[in-house]
């Protein structure tokens, strides 16, 4: 057990490695010229000349990139040329913001997923079935910032049931005193749940969208591994004795398919938490690290973008590792097989 | 017997055949779509036509799909977009479906250091979703749609990379070449025979899947403004340039376009299931 | 009086297939009944038909069965639950890989105990026995295991145990040994034997294996291509094949005496 947690946080090592020297090489080696970027499209070449001996961008590359790797564990993301202050502290400014989104979509999305998953399952090769099937193929082919702007269209502009999306808070709210970050719960800690209430509202409709956008490989792997249980031999056992169908349906139907869905899980986090995010954040004016890519990306500041990029990727790798470990205690034929 | 005992037993009674005309739908959208991309702007041009007719006219029988803030026929120019992004979808798949086979390939084939390399740098690709990693490598090197595609076809390699690869080597092990090499055939000709059509199949499925999302991607990529730069027609940028329009509310320079990637990448996906039921 | 009757059964697939045609059979009450027959001779399908277990795409097109007088197929369609239950082939498939032992006999003990209305206590005490009464004989350790914890053997023990403790009249065994070594196949074959006697149930034993069904049944069914082809003594049917296959069958099974 120690000597493959050992394993594993090696692995973990190369992998946080492997990102740094990976996106060092994207936005260093590529035929681009980050100086050139920064500068604008109508900068002088002695502008850009200057941009370039202020970042150390005139240094020899192995010079740089020993600078960038130096700062890297220092947990040093550089300098953003657009606000002048350390990317690391920007992002883990904004980080509450996206987390927080992050987790209600997720949670959204892995209702949905399972429980939808689970019926197309049930009525499988059926009408539901397929009316299911439908959908996740139409959720997981529109544009999320497609339906994004639709959703505000109608639910702002012609109903009326959201508010308009100008941040976490409608105007008129003062943000709750910060101690987890959360609004939601921040609000509910200060006791003030008329804030609670205004910014659960508010974090509802992008989660919403987020989640909805991410369900679609949830249902697809929930389905086929539910089916798989109810086709089991041990499922069959189940009815040979007469079960309920209730009791078959959780026991041996859920109990088994979930398994595959906490390694899945990663993934749509990831996704959830970068993917469809940038352009979620700033369509919703939420105030996270996607609507700070976004910004860096808009004002050409590589380095922030960089470091955005850096984070999404260490985060995932990180959050990979976590979720094998739950794995292992959930499933007990993973946890027999190594845990001599 | 109650219903869901029936659908836990799996009973055959209400069973339908697996849906043939999702797919054949499918292919028809695609060839429509495709032919109005070739004919329509060869007919009428590609809507360009500025400030000639009012801007922001909601759809009608003359302007199908509405004109735009600057008085541009959204019809026409999600027409002539198409000329961008089924193209696109189609060349990145090709190019992700070769040379991920290829790279998969080799390294299933060329022992345990260079596959153990190739696997190291692919986990590290696997690292990001294939639209950040789209966006910074076309950060990085400037804003063109050129870029945008070849960032989009970069960040879609790796797992093609995977899957042919561990095809490759499932095929490699497989019984049949083991008594092909018995009989006495040639290793080339085993190859082509047998392991290439073989390890082919899969990553073919996952390529028109790959189409899918190489559009949604490029669309991203254009609605963030580092693709196709305005003022040339195509569905992500002609999105963005609506955002101001619908929130004011005036929906059809937004939605056509939207509708026209949903269009396309169900297309592509439904394909992609069929053909993965079809060649199993 | 018979216990298990079964007439006139025919099993099909949804695309039109016969899997099998025209089937026929009863058990006695205390007697175990061989079905035998190559794989792909119909004779699983016939044994899962009964507690409507069929797969997917499977179904009875028509027959009528009846258990103690009682029937529970009709014209095709299940009219009852009849009073039998199953073990099968693979038992640690067949055992839910995320459950404990002690799980999965308290969840049937549970159930049970609500259809006769014995209430919940005594479950632990009640499993530990049940283990016992199949020979197992550190039930404890046992039923803190999960099936992929215990072998093969251990495993259809288990399956037998909930098999028992339903009370059923009627036992279907389907290819209960296929897949074990011969020791634990000698001890299962044992243990169904035991329990028909003890118990005074009913067997349908289903196999592959002329030596097991030798040693096994009083009785035998033979089937080939879905079709019963003979159904007699098995010393009959041993020494006396009236079937040109029933004789083939026979062949090959002495020259590989139950190897499997």
């Amino acid at each position: 057990m120690l000597r493959s947690g050992l394993a594993r946080s090696g692995i973990a090592v190369v992998g946080v490695v492997g990102v740094a020297v990976l996106i060092f090489f994207i936005t260093r080696l590529l035929p681009g010229d980050p100086a050139r970027v920064a500068a604008g499209q109508y900068a002088t070449d002695a502008q850009v000349e200057q941009l370039r001996r202020q970042y150390g961008l005139d240094q020899p590359v192995l010079v740089q990139f020993g600078r960038y790797m130096v700062d890297f564990f220092r947990l040093d993301l550089g300098t953003s040329i657009r606000t002048g202050q350390p990317v690391t502290d920007e992002l883990l400014t904004r980080l509450p913001a996206t987390v927080e989104l992050g987790l209600l979509a997720l949670l959204i999305a892995v209702v949905l997923g399972v429980g939808l998953g689970v019926l197309a399952a049930v009525h499988r090769h059926r009408v539901v079935d397929k009316i299911i099937q439908l959908l996740v193929v139409f959720a997981s082919a529109a544009a999320v910032f497609w339906i994004a702007l639709l959703a505000i269209y109608l639910f702002v502009n012609e109903w009326g049931v959201f508010t308009s999306p100008i941040g976490r808070l409608p105007r008129g709210y003062a943000p709750p005193d910060p101690v987890t970050g959360f609004y939601v719960v921040d609000a509910l800690l200060a006791g003030d749940l008329e804030t609670a209430g205004a910014a659960l509202r508010t974090l509802l409709f992008p989660a919403m969208l987020l989640g909805l956008h991410a369900s679609p490989s949830i249902v697809k792997i929930v389905r086929s591994s539910t089916i798989r249980a109810l086709e089991s031999d041990y499922a069959r056992t189940s009815r040979s004795f007469g079960y309920p169908p209730g009791s078959i349906l959780f026991h041996d139907g859920l109990r088994n398919a979930l398994l595959p869905v906490i390694t899945n899980i990663g993934l749509v986090a990831g996704f959830v938490l970068a993917g469809g995010n940038v352009l979620i954040e700033q369509l919703y004016a939420w105030p996270g690290i996607g609507q700070y890519a976004y910004d860096s990306l808009q004002e050409n500041d590589l380095f922030a973008l960089r470091g955005y990029v850096i984070l999404i990727g260490v985060t995932y790798i990180l959050l990979n590792i976590v979720l094998e470990l739950a794995y292992r205690r959930a499933d007990p034929r993973v946890a027999v097989a190594e845990g001599r | 017997m109650t219903p869901i005992d029936n659908a836990l037993r799996g009973n055959v009674a209400g069973r339908m055949r697996p849906g043939d005309s999702f797919a054949y739908a499918a292919f028809g959208v695609l060839a429509v779509l495709i032919a109005m991309g070739v004919v329509v702007p060869l007919l009428y041009g590609d809507g360009d036509v500025a400030m000639k007719t009012q801007g922001l006219l909601p759809p009608s029988w003359e302007h199908p799909f509405g004109t735009d803030r600057y008085g541009r026929d959204i019809f026409l120019r999600s027409m002539a977009a198409v000329r961008i992004d089924v193209t696109l979808g189609f060349a990145v798949a090709l190019s992700v479906l070769v040379f991920g086979s290829i790279v998969g390939a080799l390294s299933a084939t060329f022992g345990r250091t260079v596959d153990m390399v190739i696997m190291r740098i692919t986990d590290v690709f696997l690292a990001f979703p294939a639209v950040v990693l789209a966006l910074i490598i076309t950060a990085s090197l400037g804003k063109s749609a050129w870029f945008a595609a070849i960032a989009v076809a970069i960040a879609y390699t790796p797992p093609m990379v995977r899957l042919s690869r561990s095809k490759a080597l499932e095929i490699r092990s497989a019984d049949y070449v083991a008594a092909g090499r018995l009989s006495g055939a040639s290793t080339v000709g085993l190859a082509f025979r047998h392991v290439l059509p073989n390890a082919v199949k899969y990553p073919f499925v996952q390529s028109t899947l790959v189409a899918s999302w190489a559009i949604l991607d490029f669309a991203a990529l254009s609605f963030l403004g580092v693709g196709v730069q305005p003022p040339t027609p195509e569905w992500g940028s002609m999105i963005a340039e609506g955002v101001g329009d619908i929130l004011l509310g005036s929906w059809w320079p937004s939605f056509f376009p939207g509708s026209m990637i949903l269009l396309s990448a169900a297309s592509f996906q439904i394909i992609g299931d069929w053909l993965d039921r079809r060649l199993r | 009086m018979t216990l298990l009757s079964v007439e006139g059964l025919s099993i099909r697939t949804a695309d039109g297939h016969t899997l099998v045609r025209d089937f026929a059979l009863d058990v006695n009450p205390g007697e175990i009944v061989g079905i035998v027959g190559e794989s792909g001779s119909g004779k699983t399908m016939t044994a899962l038909s009964l507690l409507g277990l069929l797969p997917a795409g499977v179904s009875v097109a028509c027959g009528d069965a009846s258990l103690s007088g009682r029937p529970f197929l009709r014209d095709g369609r299940v009219c009852e639950r009849p009073n039998a239950t199953m073990i099968f082939q693979n038992p640690t498939a067949a055992l839910n890989p995320t459950m404990k032992i002690e799980a999965q006999l308290i969840r049937l003990l549970t159930f049970l105990g609500k259809r006769r209305g014995t209430g919940r206590r005594g479950r632990r005490a009640r499993a530990e026995a049940l283990l016992e009464s199949v020979g197992i004989h550190e039930p404890r350790a046992v039923l803190r295991r999960y099936p992929h914890q215990l072998s093969g053997g251990m495993n259809q023990r288990v399956m037998v145990a909930m098999a028992v403790a339903a009370e059923p009249s009627l036992l279907i065994a389907d290819e209960p040994t296929t897949g074990l070594d011969v020791t634990v196949q000698a001890q299962i074959l044992e243990l169904i034997r035991s329990t028909v006697a003890s118990r005074g149930i009913g067997v349908l034993f289903v196999s592959h294996d002329m030596g097991v069904i030798a040693q096994t049944c009083r009785r035998v069914a033979v089937m080939y291509h879905g079709e019963l082809r003979e159904f007699a003594d098995v010393d009959d049917v041993f020494h006396a094949p009236r079937d040109a296959y029933t004789e083939e069958l026979l062949a090959s099974t002495l020259e590989q005496p139950s190897e499997r």
